[in-house]
């Protein structure tokens, strides 16, 4: 689905990301770990075209990514969840997740104001759709709720409708659990691992206690550089991402924190 | 935000609001109606009550409507899009010209009078649109201003178009080759226009553009990441904005008959201005609101020159303080008794979010 090579970021003299490969099949949960500023966050802004690249090439289901624009690659099956659910407070929880959709509705100004019946039907489409979606996430009853009454969990769950709304091919989510509850984790992981059957995820993860039983595969960073890929198990186990996670002589610490 | 709420909502209070919004609806549908019927009996219960001080009275009502629709043009740009303008009189000058000049020249009808003012608003305000796409907050403002003050020059410097500072007289306004001089059809033009724009505006902010407008308000790295042009949608907002002004330039020099530079200076942008702030943000009943209050302001304080601006910047200093959600966050207050909550998501605020620049890795965490 996406065969990343190379790929090399440069903010001034800081090089956020050194040559990374990354290659993510058609189905499937992946992981991105790292400790803080090993790059990750900067790859995600790389493959949705936030963040320029010095090299490399990235090819997203036969296509060149870097030759889109930002606002394109979501027509081209690829979206993306927020670490803090970037909802937009002045738009109910419907329109948040219609906004998901505005590539697929095709409604200009002038029959938009007028609003034709063909406008009507097109949108009354994307409605349909957005329900389907909030109802499965069991969400509808809250459709006309503003985000900012909704508790976070629901929120960032929103978060991620907006994103699967429009089916992507590949679900970007940037640390789906930051911030959530005990409580609230469970009801995130049964939507990931159930949109995961039809799709690739590809998630930014520190804690792999959460992912371990549903990862397929993590790709552990440190200083913009891959330096592990495995299965949960055996990237808890490799002994160079236990020390870039605490540094030497940390391992027993370490090894608590990641199980 | 602190996760500590369980996995479903089991809060009364959030179910308690969107029933009330429901509620609210009824309500509105019932103001909307009563509202209606009395705009439609007004001028001819004005004629029988007060006679000529009546003609008077649906002048000031006429012109009021024209203000209404610049406030609902700005609030489609400022409230919605989070674009600030201080440009707008720009916009109106280039639709009273428009209309004039062809008044003057062509004699036209008001429908092409009005049509071509839209549309030559809208092509103006195409030269912001660029940096439009580039600018935001205060810098954006900063670039309106300017363009708002340099439509005003241009109008009195360019005489042979404009008649300078001598201005020019529209000859009395026809449709389909009946004139339409007469007060009581001034008064039914505007409304009809203003009822028409709130109409297509209630339309468009409920598709996928209004939405869009939104978005680019409120997280413009969201709204990429959904798929919204960001540079291309500003711009929209401008011309769609613009056009709406420019409609209401033009009725602005039907009802005057004569129009001169002085009518479109800064003092209008800051009575355009006002009336945003006042009103609250995002809300076609406040930006209506908005400009009752500045239009009553300015007619009531008429005699005496530069009072009803420093008393409307008065009155925006108190609104900020005490209001900041603008008329609509009072009636909010009103109906739900709760002045911030519900209400809060939409208050007046700019696009000055950051922009979509890349997270250095340290900030991944």
């Amino acid at each position: 689905m996406l065969t990343a090579r190379d790929i090399a970021v440069r903010f001034g003299g800081l090089t956020a990301v050194d040559g990374a490969d990354l290659d993510i099949p058609d189905r499937g949960i992946f992981v991105l770990a790292g400790p803080n500023g090993a790059g990750k966050t900067t790859l995600f802004n790389v493959f949705t075209r936030i963040c320029p690249v010095e090299r490399g090439a990235i090819d997203f289901d036969g296509i060149d990514l870097l030759r889109l624009k930002g606002h394109q690659i979501i027509e081209h099956g690829l979206a993306r969840s927020f670490q803090h659910a970037e909802l937009f407070p002045s738009l109910s929880v419907m329109e948040n997740v219609l906004v998901g959709l505005h590539s697929k509705i095709c409604v200009g100004v002038v029959n938009g104001a007028m609003s034709l019946p063909s406008t009507r039907a097109r949108e009354g489409r994307a409605r349909k759709r957005a329900e389907l979606l909030l109802r499965r996430l069991d969400l509808w009853h809250l459709r006309d709720a503003a985000p900012a009454d909704l508790p976070y969990g629901l929120q960032k769950l929103l978060d991620v409708a907006r994103a699967l709304v429009s089916e992507p091919k590949l679900l970007l989510m940037d640390e789906p659990f930051a911030g959530l509850s005990e409580g609230e984790a469970p009801r995130l992981v049964d939507v990931i691992v159930e949109e995961g059957k039809d799709r690739a995820i590809l998630m930014i993860e520190h804690h792999l206690e959460l992912v371990m039983g549903i990862a397929e595969r993590v790709t552990v960073m440190n200083f913009g550089r891959k330096i592990a890929e495995g299965t949960p198990a055996t990237v808890r186990a490799d002994p160079e991402v236990i020390r870039c996670y605490l540094g030497k002589g940390g391992a027993n610490t370490v090894r608590n924190q990641l199980c | 935000m602190l996760a500590t709420l369980g996995r479903v909502p089991t809060g009364s209070a959030l179910d308690d609001k969107i029933a009330d919004r429901s509620q609210n609806n009824g309500r509105a549908r019932v103001v909307i109606l009563v509202l209606g019927l009395s705009l439609l009996i007004l001028p001819f219960a004005l004629n029988l009550l007060s006679g000529q001080r009546g003609v008077y009275w649906l002048f000031i009502i006429a012109q009021f409507f024209t203000l209404a629709l610049v406030a609902i043009s700005l609030d489609l740009l400022m409230g919605r899009t989070g674009q600030i303008s201080l440009g707008h009189n720009g916009f109106f000058a280039v639709g009273a010209y428009t209309a004039a000049i062809l008044s003057v020249r062509y004699d036209v009808d008001i429908m092409t009078a009005m049509g071509a003012a839209g549309v030559a608003s809208a092509i103006a305000s195409l030269v912001l649109g660029v940096p439009a796409a580039r600018l935001r907050g205060h810098y954006l403002g900063i670039v309106t201003f300017g363009y708002g003050i340099a439509i005003d020059q241009i109008a009195l410097k360019w005489d042979a178009l404009t008649g300078g500072d001598q201005g020019l007289h529209l000859k009395a306004p026809t449709v389909f080759h009946v004139k339409l001089g007469s007060p009581i059809s001034m008064y039914f033009l505007t409304l009809t226009v203003l009822v028409v724009a709130v109409f297509l505006v209630w339309n468009l902010t409920r598709t996928k553009i209004g939405r869009s407008f939104a978005a680019v308000r409120d997280s413009e790295i969201a709204a990429a990441a959904m798929g919204v042009p960001i540079a291309k949608t500003k711009v929209m907002a401008f011309v769609c904005s613009a056009f709406l002004a420019g409609v209401a330039g033009c009725l602005y020099a039907l009802l005057a008959g004569f129009i001169a530079p002085e009518d479109f200076g800064i003092n209008q942008a800051m009575l355009f201005l006002a009336m945003v702030v006042i009103g609250g943000s995002a809300s076609l009943p406040g930006a209506i609101g908005g400009a009752l209050i500045v239009d009553t302001v300015q007619q009531a304080a008429s005699t005496v020159s530069g009072l009803s601006l420093t008393i409307l910047g008065g009155v925006i200093v108190l609104v900020t303080l005490f209001f900041p959600y603008g008329l609509k966050g009072v009636m909010g207050w009103l109906l739900n008794g709760t002045p911030g909550q519900g209400q809060s998501r939409q208050h007046l605020q700019l696009s000055t979010n950051l922009p979509a620049e890349p997270r250095a890795g340290g900030t991944d965490s």
